[in-house]
């Protein structure tokens, strides 16, 4: 007679080096997003430049349209919350609470990315035109890689969560993405404020 | 000898490892190994030294006599590809190579935190460094500035292929960077083995992470200025060209970013290397100097055993690293060229502060050396190397300031000292020094003497030359040189010529090695080697780098054990 030997429990080193790795997808998107961020800031720093080099700014023929810029901005505000509430509703079990956030935040993604779209067909000049419409095709390409990041991450994320490599004791991955939210929805603010509050 | 996995048999290991997979073919290409990563990154890097190093020869040949037609009119173009490439293709890759390969040892860890993401870095970097070749080699030439770093008049070339692949090249690898330096930090951050702390890693991984974190923050910058510039020439704009006001400051705060502080970034890894064969030579940490207290006072002072600890010397070499990481971003952030544009403390003051910063750790390795009984290895001669060419440097500046020469060839005679020739002397010593890590065995000596003397030498006549060319009055990228200037640059193509024939016997010792490597067996490990924990890990390692890891109680755990080892022998001894 065969006695099936019991199913022995993962040795802790196998753990430890699981909560590694989760670990490590957090910092490392903390130190990528850091870096999108700066990189945005350095765009921020090239629209300074250009503007103090040329006039009239921005030049002749550009109609800046306030409206949906702040549209994108109060989605992005919504985005940062979302990504709060998808953390808090992992931590705290409640699965129905984590469906909602996250397809709201696809939601939230997808309509900036429309709006971005939007804004760049309104647009009515090329990227070559004039300084201006250099680093604003600059500033709408990192905005919509920044988001298009959020999207990736959230498709990952549900794939983890059906996975069961997320849940309230390894929340680490829906940080992950919560940070991957934030920076997208804070690259939007900090060309907001190039772009449509930083230059009359 | 206490271990935290296995006991190990005598000879160092419990059992001999299996030879490391065959790094060709599809091992390679398919490979997240950050050890065969690593080599990958260093081999190419070696072969695209010897490239660029033949067209800065070829460059130096066109000076030597009026109406030479080497290069014929493509000066530019070598221009770019010599003191461009030097940069981008050589110093940068072979030290994240030599990190890639190195870190996740020297911090007790199996693997990268991402593989996969350093697999990608690794392949992004090497397809960038093909775009910036082709960039160069197709016709018409590149319209773009003489070493990537200065605008263009408008008329001046314009749009093509070749300035398209440039900058193209140029995102690409900025984006390798990008992701090597996440990755690099991450695993120094969150990878290393239990013990390990911050302030026990070896000071190469220091050097690794410091660099790590200044280049997380500088090359998304420069990363945000070549996308402009690509966006506005790719779609036929001049907007970025010299006659555009506000070019200038997008140039040289963004795309100069590979010559400062990306330079400078990179020498940060190359001291911390150096610290750690310093450290090996002596067979123990860097050890801070005791302050200079006069006889009288000392003997009312109660005694001051930290100042003199190892640990305070590790800790005082961490805080250089990390301060001239610091001091490189600060020189870049005020370029002297844009002095009228943005108002803050000139880069000299970074720069000076940076070489300071650098001083501490040459004062470091001399207290070492004296206080310990060295072990002399032909690493150790390279990072002697590498300290005469600093002070020529040095001394060449501080004649500058006296005699007020300013914006020649001095400058390029400068930048072939500190930015190219100390980092290449400690590549080269660093492959000398973990050769039996890297490939299994170690690298011939008599091929090392030499090209340990061709570099040197190169080293010192190419700045000399071009400071001689300096202050002969020889602009900078002159296309002619006559008297003094024209000695200069003669003096400036032997050097040329001696740093090719040395890079051409460290590729082959390094190819020779290499194929050493996929046909012995590895050797296990041998902890009287080093006092970091790499030399724990068999020669090559093995996959999972560590058949067995040293309880890590200090900032020099082979040492730990060694020394206890000794200890147990003596007394041992004692009782029969």
């Amino acid at each position: 007679m065969t006695v099936a030997a019991p199913l022995a429990l993962p040795p802790a080193a196998q753990v430890l080096e699981r909560t590694r790795s989760r670990n490590a997808v957090v910092v490392a998107t903390a130190l990528y997003g850091l870096a999108a961020l700066v990189l945005t800031a350095a765009l921020i720093g090239t629209y300074t430049a250009f503007r103090s080099g040329v006039s009239p700014w921005p030049p002749a023929g550009v109609r800046k349209e306030n409206y949906f810029g702040t549209l994108l901005l109060a989605a992005a505000a919504m985005l940062m919350v979302t990504a709060e509430w998808i953390v808090w509703s992992v931590v705290h079990a409640v699965r129905r609470q984590t469906a909602q956030a996250a397809g709201l935040a696809a939601f939230l993604l997808l309509a900036m990315l429309n709006g971005l779209l939007f804004t760049v067909d309104e647009a009515g000049f090329g990227a070559a035109t004039h300084p201006y419409g250099t680093i604003f095709y600059a500033f709408m390409l990192v905005a919509a890689l920044t988001q298009l990041a959020g999207l990736a991450a959230l498709v990952v994320a549900l794939a983890r969560t059906a996975g069961r490599q997320i849940s309230p004791t390894e929340p680490q991955l829906a940080r992950a993405l919560s940070i991957v939210l934030h920076i997208a929805a804070l690259t939007w603010v900090m060309v907001w404020g190039a772009l449509y509050a930083g230059s009359r | 000898m206490t271990m935290t996995e296995a006991r190990p048999t005598e000879g160092g290991t419990s059992s001999t490892p299996e030879a490391p997979p065959s790094p060709v073919g599809q091992a390679v290409v398919d490979s997240a190994d950050h050890k065969v990563l690593g080599l990958i990154l260093i081999g190419a890097s070696l072969l695209l030294y010897l490239i660029l190093r033949a067209a800065g020869s070829a460059l130096g040949a066109e000076l030597l006599s009026a109406g030479s037609q080497v290069v014929g009119g493509n000066s530019r173009r070598f221009y770019s590809l010599y003191e461009t490439g030097i940069i981008l293709l050589w110093v940068a890759p072979v030290w994240i190579g030599l990190a890639t390969y190195l870190l996740p040892l020297q911090i007790g860890a199996s693997r990268l935190a991402f593989p996969r993401v350093q697999a990608l870095a690794v392949w992004t970097h090497l397809a960038g460094a093909g775009l910036f070749l082709a960039g160069h080699l197709i016709d018409p030439p590149p319209g773009i500035g003489l070493t990537g770093r200065e605008p263009l008049q408008a008329p001046l070339g314009g749009i093509n292929d070749g300035t398209n692949l440039i900058l193209a090249s140029f995102l690409l690898l900025g984006l390798a960077t990008l992701l090597s330096a996440g990755n690099l930090l991450t695993t120094a951050l969150i990878m290393r083995a239990d013990g390990m702390s911050l302030g026990r890693m070896p000071l190469f991984s220091w050097g690794v992470v410091a660099a790590a974190a200044g280049s997380l923050l500088a090359t998304p910058v420069f990363l945000a200025c070549a996308l402009v510039l690509y966006l506005d020439l790719h779609f036929g704009g001049t907007n970025l060209f010299a006659d555009s006001r506000g070019a200038d400051l997008v140039w040289q705060k963004g795309l100069w970013l590979y010559g400062r502080p990306e330079a400078l970034l990179l020498l940060v890894p190359a001291l911390g290397a150096a610290c750690d064969i310093v450290a090996t030579a002596v067979r123990k940490p860097l050890a801070a100097p005791p302050p200079p207290v006069p006889q009288g006072l000392k003997a009312k002072l109660p005694p001051l055993p930290g100042l003199v600890t190892p640990l305070a010397g590790h800790v005082l070499a961490a805080g250089a690293l990390f301060a001239a990481v610091t001091f490189a971003l600060l020189a870049w952030v005020q370029d002297r060229q844009t002095i009228d544009a943005v108002i803050l403390p000139t880069a000299t003051v970074p720069t000076a502060l940076f070489a300071v910063a650098a001083g501490v750790l040459v004062l470091l390795w001399l207290a070492t050396l004296r206080e310990g009984s060295v072990r002399p290895t032909l690493a150790l001669s390279f990072v002697a190397a590498a300290i005469v060419v600093g002070a020529a440097a040095a001394l060449n500046a501080l004649i500058a300031g006296l005699t007020g020469v300013e914006g020649t060839e001095l400058g390029q005679g400068m930048v072939e000292l500190i930015t190219i020739g100390v980092p290449t002397l400690l590549a080269f010593g660093a492959l000398h020094h973990w050769a039996k890590k890297l490939f299994g065995v170690g690298l011939s000596g008599p091929a090392g003497g030499l090209a340990l003397l061709a570099s040197l030498g190169g080293t010192l006549a190419i700045g000399i030359g071009q400071s001689i060319a300096g202050y002969g009055g020889a602009e900078v990228h002159a296309k002619e040189a006559q008297g003094d200037a024209r000695v200069g640059f003669a003096i400036a193509e032997v050097g040329h010529v001696l740093l090719l024939l040395a890079g051409l016997v460290i590729a082959l010792d390094v190819a020779r090695a290499m194929a050493a490597r996929r046909r012995n067996r590895a050797a296990p490990a041998d902890i009287t080697d080093g006092v970091t924990l790499e030399w724990a890990a068999p020669s090559p390692p093995p996959p999972e780098n560590f058949t067995e890891l040293p309880d890590v109680r200090s900032e020099a755990p082979l040492a730990d054990l060694s020394g206890a080892e000794s200890t147990t022998t003596t007394s041992a001894g004692k009782k029969g």
